[in-house]
């Protein structure tokens, strides 16, 4: 490990982070269920992201910001490896069986059209809605989050907002649902 | 199904959905107080450093795994290999087995980490780098969250997709094997194909870590003060394996057909104790079969070709899969 690295090692204490793990864990677990729409997948990350802040995080200010901040960048490495569809990842088929028998158990009358919905979105517009929406962030914190300037986020929101009215609306004239792949 | 009639409607159901939430703090406490603080961070970065230098572990050489070559990659999963396919050549080109608790390889992860790039491998790339198209790209790159720390290392566009059996027949035809039958009701949906790529150290040094690469570019990205490094890289010529999706009439039926050039070794999660891969015969084909898939194996001239096939559909399909693929 570099120097630079090890001087990051570790201004919190273990009370500190259980702390930060009691007050927060909902919240971003939320985020990346609603991200990833997998619950194996979002337990992951979230642990993921206490861990890393916690050995990497030497800052106890803006802690909702770094740890979003951490999750957004964990969501996107997934959703980036989901696209890529690992051929030679070892226990591929294992996984991609277990998260589909698990996450069935959560499906309800809104999960495939919800699903189409936040499909027709990019990572980072899904992202910016969440943030906004669901987890209640101004554009000032999300840019931090993000690391983008606010006017880009705001665009990023309409568009995110425009085709997901778009969507609904194609849904609403095709009487014809040929349903949306597991995700 | 009920449908939503605005994006209002989207949005408060997002806000209010119920979430299926565990508490994960006790999980958390546990591997902090363990001092497991990057399992999966180490786990994800192995999983990225067998995508980008796939031939480079696999190719590796030591004793734990039937296949001589693929030991290492055995051995830093402390895998436990279960099963294998002789070909008539008698050499072992399939072998599947079972992956180790992951805090039992995670020094060997570690290890993995500062694996240096050998002569050889540096050879191998440069002989195939004749090869490669002229406009073939390739990418690394880094984000540097708050240039505190790299976060990533991905190589983008190694892989291509394609949505139509002719696509892909035109890109993989002249390298690979594709099946001739799927089951009644089952449309290709996508398949991707997977290149060889350039060396990615730049510049390169032979004594170099895999980790002290890392670092180099990290250094310099936040020296330059930039949020992360981006550079392209030339693809390979070379496809190096290819994957194929089916959707069945039914949503949740899907047929994965996985081509690899070369042999293949398949390490289950740990978990699947029970895994006891087995060894068939149907129509004078060789099969490994194990709980989750059906594995064998063509030659292509002297190139050995290995397919993996993983459906929910009845085994004499499988059998017709296989045998229609040439």
């Amino acid at each position: 490990m570099s120097a630079h690295l090890q001087r990051q090692v570790i201004y919190l204490n273990l009370a500190d982070i259980e702390t930060i793990i009691e007050n927060y864990q909902f919240n971003i677990f939320k985020y990346c269920f609603q991200m990833l729409r997998s619950k194996e997948a979002s337990e992951d990350v979230t642990q993921e992201v206490f861990l890393t802040y916690y050995r990497l995080s030497g800052k106890k200010e803006n802690v909702p910001q770094y740890l979003y901040a951490i999750a957004h960048s964990r969501c996107i490495d997934i959703l980036r490896r989901e696209k890529r569809k690992h051929l030679f990842a070892k226990n591929f088929s294992y996984e991609a069986y277990e998260k589909a028998a698990e996450d069935s158990f959560f499906r309800n009358e809104y999960s495939y059209e919800l699903q189409a919905a936040l499909e027709t979105l990019t990572d980072y517009e899904r992202s910016v809605l969440l943030l906004k929406t669901v987890s209640g962030l101004s554009f000032r914190e999300i840019s931090e989050i993000l690391k983008k300037k606010e006017p880009a986020l705001r665009k990023q929101f309409q568009r995110a907002k425009l085709k997901i009215e778009k969507k609904i609306k194609r849904e609403g004239a095709e009487s014809n649902d040929e349903g949306i792949p597991v995700f | 199904m009920k449908e939503f009639q605005s994006f209002e409607d989207v949005i408060n159901y997002l806000a209010t959905e119920e979430i299926p939430f565990t508490d994960c703090k006790q999980d958390i406490m546990k591997r902090l107080n363990a001092g497991i603080l990057s399992k999966k961070n180490t786990y994800r970065k192995l999983c990225i450093i067998c995508a980008i230098s796939f031939t480079l572990i696999i190719s590796a050489a030591f004793t734990l795994g039937y296949i001589k070559e693929h030991a290492e990659f055995v051995k830093a999963h402390a895998g436990e290999i279960r099963g294998k396919l002789v070909d008539d050549r008698g050499n072992i080109v399939i072998q599947a087995g079972v992956a180790g608790e992951a805090e039992e390889y995670e020094s060997r992860m570690l290890e993995q980490e500062q694996r240096k790039i050998s002569v050889e491998k540096f050879d191998y790339i440069k002989k195939n780098l004749e090869d490669k198209l002229p406009d073939d790209k390739i990418a690394i790159f880094i984000p540097v969250k708050g240039l505190d720390a790299f976060t990533d290392f991905s190589i983008l566009n190694w892989c291509e997709y394609y949505y139509t059996i002719e696509d892909t027949r035109n890109n993989i035809s002249h390298y690979g094997p594709l099946p001739g039958y799927v089951p009644d009701g089952f449309a290709l949906i996508e398949s991707g194909v997977y290149y060889e790529y350039e060396n990615y150290y730049e510049p390169y040094e032979e004594k170099m870590a895999y980790k002290e690469f890392l670092m180099k570019l990290f250094e310099k990205t936040k020296k330059d003060q930039k949020d992360y490094y981006y550079k392209e890289y030339n693809r390979l010529n070379e496809v190096r394996g290819y994957s194929l999706e089916y959707k069945g009439n039914d949503e949740a039926q899907r047929i994965y057909l996985y081509f690899k050039k070369g042999k293949t070794t398949v390490l289950h999660d740990s978990g699947t104790e029970k895994l006891v891969p087995e060894t068939i015969e149907h129509n004078g084909r060789k099969y490994l079969k194990d709980e989750f898939s059906y594995y064998s194996y063509f030659y292509i001239g002297d190139d050995l070709w290995t397919v993996r096939i993983t459906a929910g559909i009845e085994e004499d399909e499988i059998f017709r899969i296989m045998e229609s693929i040439g």
